[in-house]
């Protein structure tokens, strides 16, 4: 049994001590006697006569019924005064507040969101638990954290500070937050020298995490930190996700587009929803999507190619969290991709490359093989500066000193004409000749038309006169397979083998297409008569597209909320607006290296990048986060060290006796009740 | 107060037809009746013989005697009387109370002794306390008057508020005759009875007295905070019901029945309490059959 404490005024104190009083008093006005007619009272008379002798204290001796409403009176009093006892809260203690306002807590399981639960929760401690001396800290975290209040006494500041904590669509993560809270309860790790005055004193707090506990617990040690956690949410909570969204334009049907959402079921029974996809805000097509308890399901809508447009899906559902019931994604124009061919000089190529349509894709820049020696061409390729770099039998140099090194390659896509990079994936060996083979006369008999650079190609009968062999590396794809006669390497006469010619391999985010043949020689021929027929601009046009197209198209790229993006735009104006979902104008500054740093995207959306009024491209902010939809609390949190078990209440524990009390007048009320109608004496 | 039921029914009455008025003590009648009295007169009840005076009545005179003894005796024969039978009901307000009213119950109780005198041509007479000289009860005599006492006894109205001393007093001044003498009260004045009951011993009457209390009075339902009312002179008492102030009234009741019993049987008179759920018949076939009431 700790200290009783209460948590009244005086003048408080002074109305409750007045009532007993108070019924005294009118018990002895009150007797406003209910008249009966009798006989006769002369029995009565005779039977109270003694008790008329007695003065007032001798009538009030006897009235059990006075002293038991005196005592529902005291227990009611006693009550209102919110005793508590148990572990009482001695002078001064300090309490840190952790507050999540993560996007999982908008969720309106709890009525009216968690997040208005957890500021009622700490509310209902500030104005009945928080004594004048205990010093109070908030803190919001969702991925970062935010000290909203620094430690005060004051419960105004702390109301006002909880007022300022809004809810987020950001993802869950308490690092921060515990850093903060354990910044001042425990020393710094360093001084563990016990003479060090420079140490601070540690000052253990109270540490109430108030929060759905869906993130991962990071390993940490809570020291003088007295946790407690206080699980918001119901454990039933439904809830239905978009994880993701994000639409593709198939390889086989490039007129086509593929939208693909994935929805994932975090309630406990299966459910059935429709999904609806827009676009530029007009329904176009709905689906339905079942999916089981715990489970994911995919959604795919194929629509036709467009240019521009802004997707978006809607899950048709009410379910706990509506964060997640929306998912956009954005289709940019196309972009201008920056090509830069490397060419001991190539006509027919670089005619191809400058075809009205190809100019309409690509900035071309044609550089002789002494480029890549230059200072210039390295900054450019560890830049990513050119979407595509073709190297026309060259290869960019390996660096000083060494002859013998791979290639270097540069952060863009590459296509190799003529002569493979010298690379281990690509068959490379240090000291070893390089093409290692070649084939004479290959004749294409297959070709991978399912692959964008391979569409709409007729390349029958198409002669070529020499060409190295290739030995793709690992997941690339052959795009043109060849019969021909390979030179022996000692080993009799020429025999006739199968060999890719064309083929284009991932690197890294990256993609490497190498061409087996020259397309002219150095002497200045023609090694192929592919250059005379048609489909030898489509082939270019093809690479154009698929390796300069720029990023990705359509959603891939979509954001998290509160992750910053970069925006490479060409504009001429020193700033841009970003319109956000809501409407809202931001004004970004173009920061160096050509590019403009936006850092607003908590909204959840599309937001609308504008030059000079303009609508110059568009990107998608959206919540994706399996863990943040998992609406479940966590039934406790596992920093490694510490375990959090699930508290109840925000509040220190002190069994609040009111309801006690108030139990017992409620029972001395019945034993009343029970004295005056069966005239009970004790 | 109206009754609808009959004051009496007709099973009762012929129970009541067996029955007859008794008396410890022998009165002289006036009239002559069916009882034998101290009185020397005619009957066929031989009583004594005595000495023959010139003026006797010759019929009396016993012939055979005076042929053995040659003097004439005179043959005496007990004389048959009548009973003077008294019925006397507090009709106070306080009679008016309980189900049935003990008003009620008084006159069914008057009226089934009534009945029984008059079927033994016994001289009845019934009397409220309230009653005047100026409108006395009638005396009844006779079976045929039967219907006379019962109209005179649906006419009793609760109301008189006469104490039940000046009641009685009243009612021996008017009576000067001796006999026997039922008072039927709830006794309950706050002067005492004593002084009533002492005038009845005064007249040397054969005195019943039956105390009839309703069944309120015996066991109260009162609950609560409470300020009774007297319904006779508006007296108050305030009470606050509780279960020692019950015990206390029960207390008190016992010992106010207890000194009225004790006052009666010092001075020979016959205390009956009764309460208003006792059937009357039982009362009276039963109880005042075994105190000697009638037989």
């Amino acid at each position: 049994m700790g200290e009783l404490g209460t948590l009244l005024a005086p003048w408080q104190w002074a109305i409750m001590a007045a009532l007993p009083v108070l019924l005294v008093l009118l018990y002895f006005l009150k007797l406003k006697r209910h008249p009966v007619e009798v006989p006769s009272t002369y029995l009565w008379k005779k039977s109270i006569e003694d008790l008329h002798v007695n003065s007032i204290w001798q009538r009030l001796r006897r009235n059990l019924l006075l002293f038991l409403q005196l005592l529902v009176l005291l227990l009611a009093i006693f009550a209102l005064l919110i005793p508590y006892w148990g572990e009482g809260t001695t002078a001064g203690e300090r309490y840190i507040f952790l507050i999540d306002n993560s996007a999982s807590m908008s969720a309106d399981d709890v009525k009216p969101s968690r997040l208005t639960a957890a500021k009622a929760q700490v509310t209902r401690f500030l104005e009945e638990e928080k004594r004048s001396q205990d010093a109070v800290m908030i803190i919001s975290f969702s991925d970062t954290a935010k000290i909203v209040q620094e430690f005060t006494t004051s419960a105004a500041e702390c109301q006002a500070a909880l007022a300022q904590i809004t809810p987020t669509t950001r993802r869950t993560s308490i690092n921060d937050a515990l850093s903060y809270a354990a910044g001042l309860a425990n020393t710094p790790r360093a001084s563990y020298d016990p003479e060090d005055e420079q140490a601070p004193e540690p000052l253990p707090a109270k540490l109430w995490i108030l929060s759905d506990g869906n993130f991962t617990a990071p390993s940490f040690s809570l020291g003088n930190l007295e946790a407690s956690y206080v699980p918001l949410g119901n454990n039933d909570v439904e809830n239905l996700a978009i994880v993701a969204f994000s639409a593709s334009r198939p390889d086989e049907r490039s007129d086509q587009m593929q939208i693909f959402g994935r929805v994932e079921n975090h309630g406990r029974e299966a459910r059935t929803a429709l999904a609806q996809l827009l676009v530029n805000g007009q329904p176009v097509d709905v689906q339905q999507v079942d999916v089981p308890p715990g489970k994911s399901a995919g959604v795919v809508f194929n629509q036709r190619q467009v240019e521009t447009a802004v997707l978006e899906m809607r899950l048709d559902v009410t379910d706990a969290l509506a964060a997640d019931n929306s998912a956009w994604a954005v289709i940019n124009p196309p972009r201008r991709g920056k090509v830069l061919l490397v060419t001991p000089g190539n006509r027919p190529l670089e005619f191809a490359l400058q075809t009205p349509r190809a100019q309409a894709l690509a900035d071309l820049l044609i550089e002789s093989p002494d480029f890549l020696a230059t200072d210039e061409y390295r900054q450019a390729a560890l830049s990513g500066l050119f979407d595509l770099i073709i190297y026309d039998r060259c290869l960019p140099e390996p660096g000083a000193g060494s002859a013998d090194a791979p290639t270097p390659m540069p952060q863009s896509n590459c296509w190799f004409i003529g002569l493979p990079p010298k690379l281990l994936e690509w068959g490379w060996k240090a000291g070893s000749p390089w093409p290692t083979s070649k084939v004479v006369g290959p004749q294409i008999i297959d070709l991978e038309r399912a692959h964008p650079i391979m569409q709409l190609l007729d390349v029958e009968r198409l002669l070529i006169a020499q060409a190295a062999v290739l030995t793709p590396p690992a997941g690339s794809v052959t795009l043109m397979d060849a019969i021909a006669l390979q030179t022996a390497n000692g080993n009799g006469g020429p025999q006739r083998v199968e060999v890719p010619v064309f083929a284009i391999a991932p690197r890294r985010g990256y993609e490497d297409a190498v061409l087996g043949f020259d397309i002219m020689t150095d002497d200045g021929n023609a090694n192929t008569d592919w250059i005379k027929r048609r489909s030898f601009a489509v082939m270019v046009l093809n690479v154009l597209q698929y390796l300069a197209g720029g990023p990705n198209q359509g959603g891939a790229d979509s954001l998290r909320p509160g992750q910053p993006i970069e925006l490479q735009v060409a504009t001429a104006g020193e700033r841009l607006t970003v319109v956000t979902p809501s409407g809202r104008e931001v004004s970004v500054q173009r920061s160096p290296g050509n590019i403009f740093r936006f850092l607003d995207t908590d909204e959840l959306g599309v937001y609308d990048v504008q030059s000079e009024g303009n609508t110059v491209e568009r990107f998608a902010v959206n919540l994706f986060d399996s863990q943040e939809s998992n609406l479940k609390p966590r039934a406790e949190l596992d920093f490694d060290w510490n375990k959090v078990p699930a508290a109840t209440d925000a509040r220190p524990q002190p069994r609040a006796g009111w309801k006690v009390l108030l139990l017992a007048a409620l029972f001395v009320l019945l034993i009343e009740w029970y004295i005056y109608n069966r005239r009970v004496y004790l | 107060m109206p009754t609808d039921a009959p004051l009496l029914s007709p099973s009762f009455l012929a129970q009541l037809e067996r029955l007859e008025l008794v008396t410890r003590k022998v009165f002289r009648g006036r009239m002559k009746g069916e009882r034998r009295s101290k009185r020397k007169g005619q009957s066929v009840e031989f009583a004594d013989f005595r000495n023959y005076v010139p003026g006797d009545d010759l019929r009396f005179i016993d012939w055979n005697t005076y042929a053995r003894l040659d003097r004439l005796f005179l043959k005496m024969f007990l004389e048959v009387e009548d009973l003077h039978f008294y019925a006397l009901i507090d009709a106070s307000r306080s009679m008016d109370f309980g189900e049935p009213t003990k008003l009620q119950y008084a006159k069914q109780l008057a009226a089934a002794l009534g009945f029984v005198g008059l079927v033994r041509a016994d001289r009845i007479r019934i009397e409220t306390l309230g009653a005047t000289d100026a409108r006395p009860g009638p005396t009844l005599r006779g079976r045929a008057s039967v219907w006379r006492m019962l109209d005179y006894l649906d006419k009793i109205t609760p109301g008189d508020g006469v104490p039940l001393a000046k009641g009685v007093r009243d009612f021996c001044l008017r009576n000067k005759g001796q006999g026997v003498v039922v008072l039927i009260s709830d006794l309950m004045d706050k002067a005492g009875f004593e002084d009533a009951l002492r005038y009845l011993v005064a007249r040397q009457m054969d005195t019943y007295v039956i105390q009839v209390l309703s069944q309120e009075e015996l066991e109260p339902e009162l609950v609560g905070d409470l300020k009774l009312v007297d319904c006779e002179d508006g007296d108050v008492a305030e009470i606050t019901v509780s279960a020692p102030l019950l015990k206390r009234y029960k207390e008190t009741l016992n010992a106010f029945v207890g000194s009225v019993r004790e006052f009666c049987g010092r001075r020979g008179m016959t205390h009956i309490l009764a309460h208003n759920q006792l059937p009357p018949e039982q009362l009276v076939v039963n109880y005042l059959r075994r105190r000697g009431l009638v037989r």
